[in-house]
């Protein structure tokens, strides 16, 4: 055996430990969060894949502008379309759709105080999305909304689970001087 | 499978198409939205000091601003149609590199997005990169192909496991529940569950056993193992039609070849 070989064997054999450890997550939390924090933290998931509790609800980002008080009705930012045939080998909405959850997941994990919110990353990643969408003639602010709407026939429904301070649109934003 | 190397080049060219296919549909994605939508890095990039000022953010955003993340994910999909097209160890492992140097950026950069597929086929990358760069019929290039089959082993058993520990799982209506999101879902599969409710059941609890039972195809004569992961191939393509996630199916096939290769070992 080389000392090449005998390199890569270790290698592996440590990442395949820390890849059993990775998904016990109280071992997780305690043994790998520096890991978590480097530039190679994806190189250790934990496999879980909808488990123990699967994504029962859709979260949507809905955006209104405000013409002085007046706001506008709430529009949907449409993230994922509806399933067709052609998702079983294309469906680059996924990765916006999956983002979408992955930041509500982010900010319910923070726990941010109100002072807080607007500096939270994902707050930040939906007003910049709200800011862009094309706003009406008189517009000076817009607001963000994200729901939670049950799945079709479920008896539950729609919840906002976040209502954002209206923000001056980025167009209206007084310049320097 | 017959040798290491052929399980390799096997490895590699369905890995490759994971990749092509996650590198273009991450430009088409960020395509649709201004400014890169909720995959953004100019605003993805100011949840740490560390991705804003120094090295480390003048190097990212070398990278990833404006347009240059279209430059990144064609360079990624270049570099893997280099995989699909040869096998030619130096060629393979230059596109490699490209590959999981590509990888490793998006990423650390923007966390947000990434599925398991994705994760999975980071991990078989790296595992590529450390073979092609191993001499043929090598031990360390034995163990690449080792490391690749227990990821693919531990992915399906763990996420087994951690389905037995949630309620709707054991209840038997997780399956049901997912299908009905607009996110995973579609109205007809909906419809047709509603009629048969215990297709839903069904398919619930066949997830957990067929997860949690993986290890145990490794016992089973050769032939009978091909039927297995075949059977978990139908599985990837039932979920890619349902529910739209795709590239589990090139992620998780890249990784069959090492698995039978490694089962010919065993049995």
């Amino acid at each position: 055996m080389s000392a090449w070989d005998l390199v890569v064997v270790f290698a592996f054999a440590l990442w395949g430990v820390a890849a059993v450890v990775a998904q016990v997550r109280p071992a997780r939390r305690r043994l790998l969060r520096w890991w978590d924090r480097s530039a190679v933290g994806a190189l250790l998931p934990t496999y879980t894949f909808f488990a123990p509790r699967p994504a029962t609800n859709d979260q949507r980002l809905v955006v209104r502008h405000w013409r002085e008080d007046e706001p506008t009705a709430w529009l949907e930012v449409i993230v994922t379309r509806p399933r067709s045939w052609l998702h079983l080998v294309w469906n680059p909405d996924k990765r916006q759709g999956k983002a979408l959850s992955d930041l509500v997941r982010n900010i319910a994990t923070a726990q941010p105080t109100i002072d807080e919110l607007p500096l939270n990353n994902g707050y930040l990643m939906f007003l910049m999305v709200a800011d862009k969408i094309p706003a009406p003639a008189g517009a000076t602010h817009v607001q963000f909304a994200l729901l939670e709407s049950p799945g079709i026939g479920a008896s539950t429904r729609t919840q906002a689970r976040l209502v954002s301070r209206r923000h001056l649109l980025s167009a209206n934003e007084p310049t320097g001087p | 499978m017959k040798s290491s190397g052929i399980a390799l080049d096997w490895t590699q060219h369905l890995l490759a198409l994971a990749v092509i296919l996650s590198s273009l549909e991450g430009i088409v994605a960020r395509a649709r939205f201004p400014d890169q939508g909720l995959l953004s890095w100019r605003v993805s990039r100011l949840r740490s000091e560390q991705f804003v000022v120094g090295p480390r953010a003048r190097v990212l955003s070398m990278l990833l601003d404006g347009r240059r993340i279209w430059i990144l994910l064609g360079a990624r999909a270049a570099a893997a149609l280099c995989l699909v097209l040869t096998v030619a160890p130096l060629p393979s492992l230059i596109a490699a590199a490209v590959a999981v140097a590509a990888s490793l950026v998006i990423h650390y950069a923007i966390p947000q997005g990434h599925d398991g597929s994705d994760q999975m086929t980071l991990i078989v990358l790296v595992a590529l990169l450390i073979a092609r760069l191993s001499p043929p019929d090598s031990v360390a290039l034995t163990a690449c192909l080792v490391f690749i089959a227990g990821q693919l082993a531990l992915s399906y058993f763990a996420s087994g496991v951690a389905k037995m520990f949630g309620s709707t799982w054991r209840r038997g209506t997780a399956v049901g529940s997912i299908l009905a999101t607009r996110t995973f879902g579609s109205g007809p599969v909906v419809r047709v569950l509603k009629r048969v409710p215990a297709l839903a059941v069904a398919a619930t609890y066949a997830t957990v056993a067929l997860e949690v039972a993986f290890p145990l195809t490794y016992l089973l004569p050769q032939q009978a193992m091909i039927v297995a992961l075949a059977s978990f191939l139908l599985f990837h393509l039932v979920v890619a039609t349902t529910m739209g996630l795709n590239s589990f199916v090139p992620a998780f096939a890249a990784c069959y070849p090492a698995t039978l290769w490694v089962h010919s070992l065993i049995v």
